[in-house]
């Protein structure tokens, strides 16, 4: 194992550095670059430049910053309150229809916006108060707000996706396809469990905030007004990339100039939304294509030193077959979960499991939706979750950590369902490949 | 001094991530105008893929550095309370001095002459039928990276003189 001791000792470094609170990206860069010098010598500024300019001249990658907008502007376009109001409207008269609605309003969200955090805290904003208020118990409240965020990276249009796919060079589409059935799985899981618990813990009598009884007429106005238009614009996203309309950065566009039309529509378009929306555009986008930057540096150098079949050695070695390759690997990606945030996980994993996956002949873009569903389930899980940690952000004082883990726990047993259901039926992940 | 070199190099960056702006809106413009094109006028533009992809370059190399300034690059904060403020300032002062500014500085230093080399030769994209001139991108890279290490430094400097938390460390976004 001698020729493999250099890249046997980067990733170690690598998450010491992440550990101790060194940015992901630099982190990367750095260490990159020293691992690249014993190679390459004088050329290994130049190397790593050509890593930059790879990655700078993606057209895939070019949907990040897209999406990035359109998200950044739906969340400040009122359509959220708008949904909501809406959602609520219709599913009221269900035990838990404020979770619901919650849930529901989140699968629209996350379809437009793709990112996780941003919608989880908007979402928890709204949706905390009113369920106070109709005293749901705190770990439900806490479990569907948690749940909800998470939805941003397996409904698609996802970010991730299009970072997966142009890392592991598997068909977007394909891909998005994909997503979209265990996708709707998972919202459909996280309902049935929010009726159960309702049920069970009586929110459904206690809901004391149950909105007035509204007029059949008007009910039909709010829905055409709040529901419908984000609705059909987020379907026609994903229909056109389905089918191959459009290509997923012409979706994208397309989908933003119809998103600040509905802003406009909505009398909500200003200069300061804008300015705002495109803050959060260059900072997260800078922010996702500079960990791509660095990942892909990293993946390289570490592909040069042998790291790769040491990787492939390795899983020879332990002979666990096919099936105990993908869930060693999926393990993994979760065990990173708990440390990394999604685009390091990916940029990390990705290239190294990649080859492994080809070599096992077990369909990659299955693999893929299996990584998708396992990172949204990191995301949600104690005691690294960063979903808890923006819900601390917008709950009241009074809501326990404690209240907070147990709410969470009974949606990640909805979440490993739906992996289960993927791992058991893979034409549902991999329908769209033949497309 | 150093306080007016922190200063600068924030004031730039800012200028430059305000910039990135301008080219989240034309990537968006240049896109429908495509798919305005191919369906409405019948042909698709030659240039509006290579367009696409430099203005994705461009965001990320213009925003990179403020996002840094602004401390929007992702990292663990798991152990910051375990350490203490001191030593995770002394962490990131040596981390960002020692490590990301001469690194970037030798990465910056062959953009820099790429970007010299394809403007000389007037080098252009063959594998795109606009075959845009390459230099005005790598410019881009080049300039994009200098700024980088500069911030990188920038970050080191404003930790060593313990300006991070101070009003005086950090030029307030004015919106």
């Amino acid at each position: 194992m001698d020729e493999y001791v250099l890249a046997a000792t980067m990733v170690p470094v690598l998450i010491m550095m992440i550990i101790i609170g060194l940015p992901v990206a630099f982190s990367l860069i750095v260490l990159s670059f020293a691992y690249a010098l014993p190679i390459f010598g004088d050329i290994a500024g130049l190397q790593l430049y050509n890593f930059i300019d790879q990655v700078s001249s993606n057209y895939a990658l070019s949907a990040v910053p897209i999406f990035v907008f359109m998200g950044a502007v739906i969340e400040r376009s009122g359509i959220a309150e708008k949904l909501f109001i809406a959602m609520r409207m219709w599913l009221d008269r269900f035990p838990g229809g404020l979770g619901l609605a919650t849930i529901a309003m989140c699968a629209i969200f996350a379809a437009g916006t793709g990112i996780v955090g941003a919608v989880e805290v908007m979402v928890g904003m709204m949706a905390i108060p009113a369920m106070l208020k109709a005293r749901y118990k705190h770990d439900l409240i806490s479990g569907t707000i948690c749940a909800g965020g998470s939805l941003g990276t397996i409904i698609p249009p996802s970010i991730v996706v299009v970072i997966y796919a142009s890392l592991a060079n598997i068909s977007v589409g394909a891909l998005f396809a994909g997503i979209l059935i265990p996708g709707l799985i998972m919202v459909a899981l996280f309902m049935l469990y929010i009726v159960v618990a309702a049920r069970r813990g009586g929110e459904d009598r206690d809901a004391v905030e149950r909105l007035p009884e509204v007029p059949l007429g008007e009910k039909l106005r709010l829905t055409a007004v709040a529901i419908v238009p984000p609705l059909v614009l987020m379907i026609c996203i994903i229909g056109s990339i389905l089918t191959g309309i459009a290509a997923v950065t012409e979706a994208a566009a397309v989908g933003a100039v119809g998103v600040l039309i509905l802003t406009t529509l909505y009398g909500k378009l200003s200069f300061s939304l804008l300015w705002e929306s495109l803050k959060v555009t260059g900072l997260l986008t800078s922010m996702i294509l500079l960990i791509v930057v660095g990942g892909t540096m990293f993946t390289s150098i570490f592909v040069v030193h042998g790291g790769g079949t040491m990787v492939s050695d390795l899983i020879d070695w332990l002979s666990v077959g096919d099936f105990g390759t993908m869930l060693l690997l999926l393990g993994i990606v979760f065990i990173l979960g708990a440390v990394l945030d999604w685009v390091s996980i990916l940029i990390i994993a990705l290239p190294i499991f990649a080859p492994i996956i080809k070599s096992t002949g077990i369909d990659e873009t299955w693999f893929a939706v299996l990584v998708i569903v396992v990172i949204q389930t990191s995301y949600l899980t104690p005691p690294m979750a960063p979903s808890i940690f923006y819900l601390r952000a917008v709950a009241p004082p009074e809501m326990s950590f404690g209240a907070m883990y147990r709410g969470v726990l009974p949606f990640i047993f909805c979440q490993i369902i739906t992996l289960v259901i993927v791992m058991l039926f893979p034409q549902i992940a991999i329908w769209g490949t033949s497309l | 001094m150093v306080l007016k070199f922190i200063h600068a190099v924030d004031a730039l960056s800012l200028l430059m991530f305000r910039a990135s702006f301008v080219f989240v809106l034309g990537m968006i413009a240049a896109i429908g105008y495509e798919v305005f094109s191919r369906y409405f006028l019948g042909s698709p533009t030659v240039w509006a893929f290579d367009i696409t992809y430099m203005f994705n370059g461009v965001i990320l190399m213009f925003a990179a550095a403020w996002t840094l300034s602004d401390g929007g690059h992702v990292r663990v904060d798991v152990l910051d309370r375990v350490m203490g403020p001191a030593l995770r300032r002394w962490i990131d002062t040596i981390f960002f001095i020692a490590f990301c500014t001469p690194v970037l500085s030798a990465i910056a230093y062959h953009a820099v002459r790429r970007g010299l080399r394809s403007f000389e030769r007037g080098e252009v994209e063959m594998v795109s039928p606009w075959q845009p001139l390459i230099w005005p991108f790598q410019a881009v890279l080049a300039i994009g990276i200098c700024l980088l290490a500069l911030q990188c430094l920038a970050e080191g400097l404003r930790r060593l003189i313990g300006a991070e938390t101070a009003a005086a460390g950090r030029v307030e976004e004015v919106v």
